[in-house]
């Protein structure tokens, strides 16, 4: 079917980051993941897990606690400061310091109106957020030992801690401990730590420690009500889910641990707390837990993000592990010069491919190098500013990066003809104040006469102008009443067209030449994930969050026949997987074939072929295992899946029938986690 | 592979003595142990119980094992060795058993299967139950009433051998442990009188007797005893004749309250049979003379143990406790027995014996009286006509042997220089003269032999090289010099004369230099040779080395040599001069030799490109073939 030659990159070091903290918002959608590094992820859940952008950290700060009001998104942390991100231009909108010291956990109350936190001074430390501002409100008395754990009760007057040794319950009126509820100890000397609380409208308290129990408590009387060995060891995290019945922990030890509030007889209305399901899917430590709906999601060490369908019969119960591949690019490759742009957190690095004299080969055959990749430039980002986006022109003579501020674009000369001692050299071209604010800059690229830089900011395209090692800013399209951001940018091989998209589901094609809107694609129901356009510009093909794959024609402005024919036959089988398709491109050598991947699967779609029945079976286990020709569909059909890599963190096409492709092995991965509780195992 | 199961305990006393002995019960699976004075119980030996018990009056003691006579379907035994009691099974009281009194001591009581019982006087005197009248004892015995007085009976045996009942007993003289004798009494059917035998049981010098046990196996009865030193003596009797014990095997490692019964015509269990300071129970197989399996004791028992052997089982009377060991005993194969002499190899190096010079120590005598060895070392005079023989290693192995050659080594009067040809050349010098050997060949001049057991001797101690090379180098050795060695077996017999020597010399030196060493050893020797010959020796190495025909063996000998006598080379004048040379040597070899590692280094290169594909690795990057079906 289709013959590859492929430069296989597994240099590209990016290291997945523990999950921190999980929240989740039901007015968007949207999940919001903190890792260890201080950035934040959010995830679209209306587009069936969507990784849409990442909010870089700031300098020093972590994030112990996340909460959504509405749509606003507000952190706390270890530098002592409560933050209202913008979750549009991706940096911080308002910060207000707790003044008691770092901040530990962070809650709201029911009507958003308030946010407490605790912090490690041991105060409750009250922010107003009512209408769009973040204000220092008040502190609680101040009590002995930190604070490690919040919650609020419905009734806006309770306020519930978990400390060292104990859980206090406060009253947010008179700012003083009402209650105090003591846990035993397991060892003399050794401290029992409350590392969660959740309250009930009904005033029970779950809590979960550092003995790995799991309790529950009456908060009228403050008298315990159950408490389970749920753990092995310390329980970090627990959530209730809406009706308040089910309790979920997890912690050191990562199984999740399930509680009903249920009734112990058939016809009896007395209700009680037990322990029902165990599950085990993490292999390290759980540090978060959150409800999203009817779904589980968890989130700890081990990177992935693992959601648990909770139906009501278990039967029905499933659950999907999401690896930590980023949805959107860290690779750029600048296809004429076979070169590659890493992106790493706060640098980046340009890598010259190998190349080989031979031709042909069996499938796998690894082809004898005349030259090894060579790392022509490192470039740290000024101050150690976190890269949000960067991109290089397409004969790799201009390279371009973007932090929190500035965008900046270097010329690079290279001369490769030594490969031992490649001759580098950069220079920094001079930005007009216009043309240099990044400004929420998501996305970034040259055209291929490398005179133009795209750069795509919340709500405004702009068009940078290169020239006499100046960059001027040329042309901004301004969206009125546009709000979000633009997460998606292609341009048309013969550099007049630029396809952008946004997290509305929203694709717009622009004239990069007569500087005009031409029209939007028609609106899909989710989220694009990938586009690119046909190399004699013809066509642009769209991949949606949902698998769809549409193919719009530029000229027709309309889809076109191919699409239109064969929109509704994608068998059920490709429509059911979750993976996103986060590249697509058309196969330069034979572009009858849109080449696509997603972080598991490569995929030849061959237009010129029909398309496999509703029900066809696409992915044989077998073939799925080894993808030897053997297993190879009876019938021709337009997929063809390769199942080799895993996971994909970036694919293009090259010219003739090269293929480059960036690979991180989940063992790999996973050798770079830290070690895991050890747990005896049968057999082991 | 004979095995042994681990032990149960089935019963236990409250004294040491209580416990006589344990006999087969009444029915299959049931066992009678006898309690001098408390009584005899039934045990069920599947699950150690006790089925039915009788106990003695006050005052009695139970002199003979109780045993079930299938014959009168009694159980019979002998209370203060004179009365006989008998009862069956449904007697309940031990006093209302039937009495029989008898005027001379009884020793004991023997039940064979088929026959009435047989009872065996103190005196030696034998017959059936039945026939004892009035109290008397008819038996047709013709012992001495006086001799038996100073003897007493240390074991007794009835069997039967083809339907004729024999019974074996074992005396031994009070005054002297080392005086026994055996006495048969066969049971003449048709005129039903009993006839005698006796014989004497020859101890091995200074030895006493640890146990014997019989067994009737097709034509013979096979007599076995233990004895102190470790030899088990086989005595095979029959209707006819009665043979001479003789020593079969040499147990090691018995401890001194050593007991063995009978298991098979082919195994006897060994109890006391010490292992790493433990004693235990182990299972010999008599036939090749092998250790079969080894326990240890269940407790640590410091005085005789008494061992029976029931059907498959085999109890243990040791302290206040009897314990039962059930066993599997298959047939010895010889691949099962040659396993087992490996195992004991590898346990007990002392005893390892191999033909090709190890240093070899044996408890084994070729013959026992001076006549038989008179023949054997005559026969040794003839030593080609001996070596023809396949089995001679036998005699190699002997530690007759050793002194042999010893003696041919170091004796003046005569030298036996063929019969010590004859031996190096069939490689059975053992390691331990191999020293005295060369002293002995350089102190005859025997350069010839010297060359040949170069050849073909291997293990040549440090001491005895350098020995050697000492005397190769002698200028005025004319020995050397003159005799002829057979050089034509020198590869580089062309250039094979080293500078300043005789061929014959440069001949023993290579060989001697091919030989292995240990380096730590040969420092030490090297150091007292002398110094004219350790400059000789560098000038041979030197030119060795110059002729590109060295091997890392010279070179190592050069540096041992120069390390020894490091002090005298560098203030000695002479060898100044020499050792420049050497330098120069080395340095150009140095030289040949980077030379060579280029060269390896292209050749391996061009080796790794032809060689076979192997699985390629993606490692951190790499250009790769893809198909896509």
């Amino acid at each position: 079917m289709g013959e590859f030659r492929v430069h296989h990159i597994r240099f590209y070091e990016h290291i997945p980051k523990a999950i921190h903290c999980l929240a989740y918002t039901p007015v968007s959608e949207r999940l919001a993941v903190s890792r260890s590094d201080g950035s934040i992820e959010i995830w679209s859940i209306r587009d069936n897990w969507y990784q849409e952008k990442i909010i870089p950290p700031s300098e020093g700060s972590s994030v112990e606690g996340l909460v959504w009001h509405g749509l606003r998104l507000f952190s706390a942390g270890l530098d002592g400061n409560v933050k209202e991100i913008d979750v549009v231009k991706l940096k911080v909108k308002r910060c207000s310091s707790s003044n008691a010291g770092p901040i530990w956990c962070l809650t709201k109350n029911s009507t958003g109106t308030q946010l407490a936190a605790g912090t490690e001074d041991g105060c409750v430390v009250l922010f107003e957020i009512d209408g769009d501002k973040l204000e220092y409100n008040r502190a609680f008395e101040k009590q002995e030992g930190r604070i490690m754990s919040i919650c609020w009760h419905t009734s806006e007057d309770l306020i519930v801690t978990g400390g060292i040794d104990n859980i206090r319950l406060w009253s947010v009126n008179s700012g003083r401990a009402m209650q105090r509820l003591t846990l035993g100890k397991q060892d003399k000397n050794q401290e029992t730590v409350v590392w969660c609380v959740a309250i009930t409208s009904d005033m029970t308290i779950i809590s979960g420690d550092s003995r790995g129990k799991t309790t529950f408590w009456n908060g009228k009387h403050g008298t315990l009500l159950k408490s389970f060995q749920s753990h092995k060891a310390d329980v970090l995290s627990l959530t209730v889910n809406q009706t308040e019945d089910v309790v979920y922990t997890s912690g050191i030890d990562p199984s999740l641990v399930q509680f009903d509030f249920t009734t112990t007889k058939a016809e009896s209305d007395w209700k009680m707390w037990v322990k029902s399901v165990v599950r085990s899917q993490h292999t390290h430590d759980v540090r978060a837990l959150t409800t999203v709906g009817n779904v589980v999601v968890s989130g700890g060490v081990d990177t992935n993000l693992i959601f648990n369908v909770m139906g009501d019969q278990e039967s029905n119960h499933h659950w999907r592990r999401i690896p930590p591949v980023p949805h959107s690019s860290h690779v750029s490759v600048a296809r004429e010069a076979k070169v590659v742009l890493l992106r790493y957190p706060d640098y980046v690095e340009v890598w010259k491919l190998g190349h080989t004299d031979k031709e042909k080969g069996e499938n796998g055959d690894i082809l004898p190098l005349r030259s090894n990749p060579v790392k022509l430039i490192q470039l740290k980002s000024k101050g150690g500013e976190p890269v949000i986006c960067a991109a290089i022109s397409h004969d790799a003579t201009f390279l371009a990066y973007s932090d929190r501020d500035t965008v900046r674009v270097y010329s690079i000369s290279l001369k490769l003809k030594d490969l031992m001692q490649p001759q580098v050299s950069m220079k920094r071209l001079h930005n007009s104040p216009s043309s240099s604010q990044a400004d929420g800059t998501q996305c970034m690229a040259f055209t291929r006469n490398t005179k133009k830089l795209i750069k795509m900011a919340p709500s405004q395209i702009q068009i940078l102008f290169l020239e006499n090692e100046e960059v001027e800013l040329q042309h901004t399209f301004h969206i009125p009443h546009h709000q979000d951001s633009f997460h998606l940018l292609s341009l048309s091989p013969d550099d007049v067209l630029a396809a952008v998209t946004d997290h509305q589901c929203n694709v717009y094609l622009y004239n990069l030449e007569t500087k005009q809107y031409i029209c939007n694609l028609p609106k899909y129901k989710c989220q694009a994930t990938a586009l690119s356009f046909s190399p004699d510009s013809t066509e642009l093909v769209v991949a949606y969050a949902d698998q769809m794959i549409y193919e719009f024609s530029v000229l027709g402005q309309e889809y076109t026949e191919w699409c239109k024919q064969n929109s509704k036959k994608y068998p059920d089988q490709w429509m059911k997987r979750h993976n996103k398709i986060t590249h697509i491109v058309y196969n330069p050598h034979n572009p009858k074939q849109i080449l696509l991947s997603d972080e598991q699967i490569f995929c030849v779609l061959d237009k010129s072929q029909p398309f496999p029945k509703k029900d066809a079976k696409m992915f044989h286990k077998r073939a799925w295992q080894s993808g030897e020709k053997e297993h190879k569909q009876k019938t021709v059909t337009a997929f063809h899946v390769c199942p080799k890599y895993k996971y994909i963190y970036h694919m293009d096409a090259l010219e003739d029938d090269w293929l480059v492709i960036a690979e991180r092995t989940p063992v790999t991965l996973y050798d770079m986690l830290p070690p895991t509780l050890k747990q005896k195992k049968f057999g082991i | 592979m004979a095995a042994l199961i681990e032990h149960v305990l089935l019963s236990s006393f409250s004294s040491e003595n209580e416990f006589l002995a344990v006999e087969p019960g009444n029915e299959n699976g049931l066992l009678t142990v006898t309690r001098r004075n408390k009584g005899v119980d039934v045990f069920k030996e599947a699950d150690q119980k006790l089925v039915k018990s009788w106990s003695v009056r006050h005052g009695l003691t139970l002199t003979s094992p109780v045993k079930w006579c299938s014959n009168i379907n009694h159980f019979i035994t002998v209370v203060n060795n004179q009365e006989i009691r008998f009862w069956d099974n449904e007697t309940t009281d031990f006093e209302k058993a039937k009495k029989k009194h008898i005027n001379t001591t009884v020793h004991q009581i023997l039940v064979v299967p088929g026959w009435e019982p047989i009872v065996l006087c103190s005196n030696g005197t034998v017959d059936f139950l039945e026939k004892i009248r009035d109290g008397l004892v008819s038996s047709s015995s013709n012992t001495d009433a006086s001799d038996s007085k100073d003897e007493a009976i240390t074991w007794c045996k009835a069997t039967t051998l083809h339907q004729h009942l024999c019974v074996l007993l074992v005396k031994q003289r009070k005054d002297d442990n080392s005086s026994l004798t055996i006495q048969i009494h066969w049971y003449n059917t048709e005129s039903s009188t009993w006839t005698q035998q006796t014989k004497d049981l020859r101890s091995p010098e200074s030895h006493h007797l640890h146990s014997v046990d019989c067994i009737s196996h097709r034509e013979d009865i096979h007599v076995y005893s233990l004895w102190s030193n470790g030899d088990i003596q086989h005595m095979r009797i029959n209707l006819h004749s009665v043979n001479e014990n003789k020593t079969i095997h040499t147990l090691s490692g018995l401890g001194p309250y050593a007991t063995m019964v009978l298991i098979d015509h082919t195994h006897a269990a060994v109890a006391g049979i010490k292992q790493a300071d433990e004693e235990g129970l182990g299972i010999m197989d008599i036939k090749f003379g092998a250790l079969q399996t080894w326990k240890p004791f269940p407790q640590v028992c410091n005085r005789k143990v008494q061992l029976s052997c029931i059907g498959e089982c085999l109890y243990l009377h040791c302290k206040r406790a009897l314990y039962f060991y059930k066993f599997h005993c298959p047939p010895s194969s010889v691949s099962s027995l040659l396993g087992q002499q490996l195992d004991a190899a590898v346990r007990n190096i002392s005893k390892e014996t191999n033909i090709a010079s190890v240093a070899w120590e044996s408890h084994r005598r070729i013959g026992d009286k001076p006549d038989e060895v008179q023949n054997l070392y005559m026969k040794l005079l003839d030593a080609t006509e001996l070596l023809k023989k396949k089995n001679y290693s036998e005699w190699t192995m002997s530690s007759d042997m050793v002194k042999l050659i010893e003696r041919c080594l170091s004796e003046k009067k005569f030298w036996a220089r063929d019969e010590l040809s004859e031996l190096i050349r069939r490689n059975c010098i053992p390691s331990s003269l191999v020293p005295a050997l060369f002293e002995a060949l350089i102190q005859h001049g025997e350069v010839a032999l010297i060359s040949e057991a170069l050849n073909i001797v291997h293990d040549v101690p440090e001491k005895a090289l350098c020995t050697l090379m000492a005397f190769i180098l002698q200028p005025e050795n004319k020995s050397v010099i003159d005799t002829e060695v057979d050089v034509a077996m020198e590869t580089d017999s062309e250039n094979g004369c080293l500078e300043g020597l005789t061929p014959q010399q440069s001949h023993l030196i290579k060989c001697v230099l091919r030989m292995p060493f240990s380096d730590v050893f040969l420092l030490e020797c090297l150091r007292s040779l002398a110094f004219r010959d350790v400059l000789k020796l560098l000038q041979c190495l030197c030119s060795l080395i110059e002729d590109k025909s060295f091997n890392t063996n010279i070179v190592d000998w050069l540096g041992l040599l120069i390390d020894s006598h490091m002090t005298q080379l560098v203030i000695s004048p002479d060898a100044h001069v020499l050792l420049l040379n050497l330098h120069n040597v080395v340095q150009s070899q140095v030289e040949i030799c980077e030379e060579l590692a280029v060269v390896e280094a292209l050749l391996a290169q061009l080796k790794e490109k032809s060689s076979l594909p192997q699985k390629q690795r993606v490692g951190q990057y790499c250009i790769e073939v893809l198909h896509v079906y």
